[in-house]
């Protein structure tokens, strides 16, 4: 059993009178890809804002390296190594690439690791380098999301959290996605994702959990939930 | 021609005064989509913060002596930096998820609270404002007679904007400051603490707003405390005229506004009565036919 680096327990959020959560608990183990599926509404994206800090649950516990941060800050539980890419990518539209990723690397005191970090992000998307000075507004949909896990991966995460990263995306570069993500992965970067296209989240997944009106239904290994039949019915479409 | 030089280094020192104000608008209206209503004011309590260095004063058993005017403004301007954020952190900090127009109903309250404050504190008649003797000699260039002050106001608001646009675009709190203008949220997630950096925009203006109320002061040279509400008002103006949110057209703005408003008097002077009603005349001409102002960028919905 590998040693787990977040642990959700029985959490609960409410939005107004909505139970949007319903004691949902996951582990997301060190060094791991585990992922969330479920239709629209079912609760990931809430999940992950409860784990980032941006909702707070109700009640339950969110470990990380076996401390709780429930009720912690958002830019507190940022500086702990658990960053988030939001969904629909977010990025500063105002601000030039090099800004943005001067803003990813926010918290992080020294300039050493800015230079260090920047060479990875520019390896792995060497597309942000031609556009260093470019308004982070006027890249196109995909170079936007590259630039969005660019920022996150300039805060050196540990868990990494992906929202919809494929969302809007041509399949091309979707695919090109998801082969970074598995890069970065293997650069020792835990991740925790979530995908409409459960079929690619659930390939590349060492994990997955999937979510119905907020109460996780069904887990298993991503082999496992790929050749569930439920889980094809309602999300692999057939 | 003398006269229209004359009149033009005038526009430029009194936009500059603008334009010094009209940043603290633009800043706070760009992190918080806010009117700081209480800004005009802010700058008017600067005034009396250096009046009483300036002349010495006795607060409670502590008699502090009069100190020259290179201590007192510095050290007035900064307590207007600490006034802004205080103001910040009491009244606004707890409204942070209300709606938008419960904090500008704050904004105003704040503003009465000063005046009022003011009127108790610092009592209702007008002051002399003691300007200092570097401030007040008097240059001849030909014919020209130019007070030191007209030369100096564009030169001290020239080294704030510098520092101002330094700490805007170049540093990592001035680029939060811009993400935060359009996204309070994404910014935390990069351990940003977006508190702070709005309370770091709140000191900003403040600081800027007390430099160009000094001056304004020394300018009148005249201070009581509803001085705020019209150069408030005025540099709100010129804020909107540059585009709001953008801290360039804040400088902008407030060097046309000026500057319409000087020529205007200085050539149509049996007008000069109107001379208040052109920022509002402006104001409505920007809202009809350039909403977004000079420079202003178009907002994302």
């Amino acid at each position: 059993m590998k040693q787990e680096l977040l642990r959700v327990d029985n959490i609960n959020v409410f939005y107004g009178g909505i139970h949007a959560l319903k004691g949902i608990s996951f582990v997301v183990p060190r060094g791991s890809i585990v992922t969330l599926i479920g239709a629209n509404g079912a609760g990931k994206t809430t999940t992950l804002r409860a784990v980032s800090g941006l909702i707070s649950p109700k009640d339950g516990e969110v470990f990380f390296e076996g401390k709780s941060i429930v009720g912690k800050h958002t830019h507190e539980i940022c500086k702990k190594g658990i960053i988030m890419v939001p969904e629909g990518r977010k990025i500063f539209s105002n601000l030039t690439v090099r800004e943005n990723l001067i803003m990813g690397a926010f918290a992080l005191n020294t300039s050493r690791w800015f230079e260090e970090n920047l060479e990875y992000v520019f390896s792995l998307f060497p597309r942000l380098n031609e556009r260093f000075n470019q308004l982070g507004g006027t890249l196109s949909g995909g170079e936007q999301q590259m630039l969005a896990l660019g920022r996150a991966l300039m805060g050196k995460p540990r868990l990494l959290m992906l929202d919809e990263p494929s969302l809007g995306l041509a399949p091309k570069i979707t695919f090109m996605l998801f082969e970074k993500i598995l890069e970065i992965h293997k650069r020792n970067t835990t991740i925790l994702i979530i995908e409409q296209n459960a079929k690619a989240a659930l390939k590349m997944a060492d994990y997955g959990y999937v979510l119905e009106t907020g109460e996780i239904i069904l887990q298993g290994s991503g082999q496992e939930l790929f050749l569930d039949e439920r889980v094809k019915k309602a999300y692999l479409g057939g | 021609m003398d006269v229209f030089f004359q009149q033009l280094i005038n526009g430029i020192s009194l936009g500059s005064l603008y334009a010094l104000i009209a940043i603290g608008y633009t800043m706070v209206y760009g992190v918080l989509r806010l009117i700081n209503f209480a800004h005009g004011d802010v700058m008017m309590v600067s005034t009396y913060f250096a009046f009483y260095f300036i002349t010495g004063f006795s607060l409670f058993s502590f008699v502090i002596p009069e100190m020259p005017w290179y201590v007192s403004f510095p050290v007035a301007i900064a307590l207007t930096g600490v006034l802004g954020f205080l103001i910040e952190h009491l009244a606004y900090r707890p409204l942070r998820t209300a709606p938008r127009i419960s904090v500008l109903m704050t904004a105003i309250g704040v503003s009465f609270l000063l005046e009022n404050l003011g009127l108790v504190i610092f009592g209702g008649r007008p002051k002399g404002f003691p300007t200092p003797r570097p401030f007040e000699e008097i240059f001849y260039i030909k014919d020209i007679s130019l007070p030191s002050l007209s030369l100096l106001i564009p030169l001290i608001t020239l080294i704030f904007l510098g520092a101002t646009f330094y700490l805007v675009y170049r540093t990592k709190s001035g680029i939060a400051m811009r993400a935060i203008s359009r996204d309070i949220e994404t910014p935390q997630l990069m351990g940003i603490n977006v508190n702070r950096i709005i309370s770091l925009t709140f000191i900003l203006g403040s600081v800027l707003a007390a430099a160009g109320g000094i001056m304004l002061a020394m300018r009148y040279p005249q201070i009581n405390p509803l001085m705020g509400i019209m150069p408030g008002i005025k540099a709100f103006v010129a804020a909107v005229l540059g585009g709001i949110g953008s801290v360039v057209g804040a400088a902008l703005g407030g060097l046309t506004l000026g500057l319409i408003e000087i020529l205007f008097v200085a050539f149509l002077p049996s007008y000069a009565g109107y001379r208040d009603a052109i920022a509002f005349f402006i104001l409505i001409f920007i809202l009809l036919f350039k909403p977004t102002g000079i420079i202003g960028e178009k907002l994302p919905d």
